[in-house]
């Protein structure tokens, strides 16, 4: 029998419009939190758009500025830093653990000679650079 | 997915990985102090005051370090954003996604550009 790219069809599974909630009837609790992790960067956006605004402030002058910060003490705005808080966790964890992760699956990116580096080096490296980044910062903040 | 790689692909994959590096390790402090911490009272609200935010920026230094901290960000949220909207169902915008994604991020650099290097 001739098989020709006329005559075959590539089979693809029919997917559902909601796969992140329900796929083939089943919760994927994979593809669910494939989604929150790319949510992470829409919160990661409008924190920064939202920091901007108040640095744009600042020509505005005092008044406009104190105002503003004194409407961040609101429940609305403290309540949507708290969850953009959690996604921008969500985000540090799942991308600083990337490179872990793939030295895990055997790809090998760090190696000693012919060893490959124990993950859990490069765990220690990457979460590693984000406390002390974390540190450094909250240290020029509060001190500077 | 099927789209045609466009020349200019691997620039925005290196922006996004910028980007996510970049917001992995600096953005979560910074919800913390300014979002939470002084509205919260937890900390000293006068290290947010207009005083001290004004001083701080005349160095050039603090300027560019919030340049690093606004802009690369934007270009990570663009592209996961361009990509997720399509695979949640928006297919047919795959040709317009890109534009409107990386455009806003282009458009958020000269924003930013412009309120630190022009206006301050």
């Amino acid at each position: 029998m001739m098989l020709d790219s006329e005559t075959t069809k590539t089979y693809t599974r029919p997917i559902s419009k909601a796969w992140w909630l329900r796929d083939r009837g089943h919760f994927n609790r994979r593809y669910f939190m494939f989604l929150l992790r790319e949510l992470t960067s829409v919160f990661v956006a409008l924190y920064v758009v939202i920091f901007t605004y108040e640095i744009f402030l600042l020509t505005k002058g005092p008044d406009a500025h104190a105002a503003f910060q004194e409407s961040l003490r609101s429940g609305p705005f403290i309540v949507f830093f708290v969850i953009a808080l959690l996604f921008a966790l969500y985000h540090s964890w799942t991308w600083l653990g990337l490179t872990t992760k793939m030295q895990a699956a055997g790809r090998g990116l760090v190696k000693i000679g012919t060893k490959t580096l124990p993950p859990i080096f490069i765990a220690l490296g990457s979460y590693g650079a984000w406390i002390v980044a974390t540190c450094v910062i909250a240290y020029l903040f509060l001190t500077l | 997915m099927n789209y045609k790689e466009h020349k200019s692909e691997p620039f925005w994959w290196g922006m996004f990985s910028q980007g996510g590096v970049i917001a992995a390790l600096l953005i979560p402090i910074h919800i913390f102090l300014c979002g939470l911490a002084v509205p919260l009272g937890l900390i000293d609200p006068e290290l947010l005051s207009y005083e001290r935010i004004t001083a701080l920026l005349q160095n050039p230094l603090v300027k560019l370090y919030l340049c690093v901290l606004l802009i690369f960000p934007l270009y990570h949220a663009a592209h996961r954003i361009r990509f997720t909207l399509a695979e949640i169902g928006l297919h047919s915008l795959a040709k317009v996604l890109p534009v409107l994604c990386y455009g806003g991020a282009l458009a958020g650099t000269a924003v930013v550009l412009y309120i630190l290097w022009v206006l301050l």
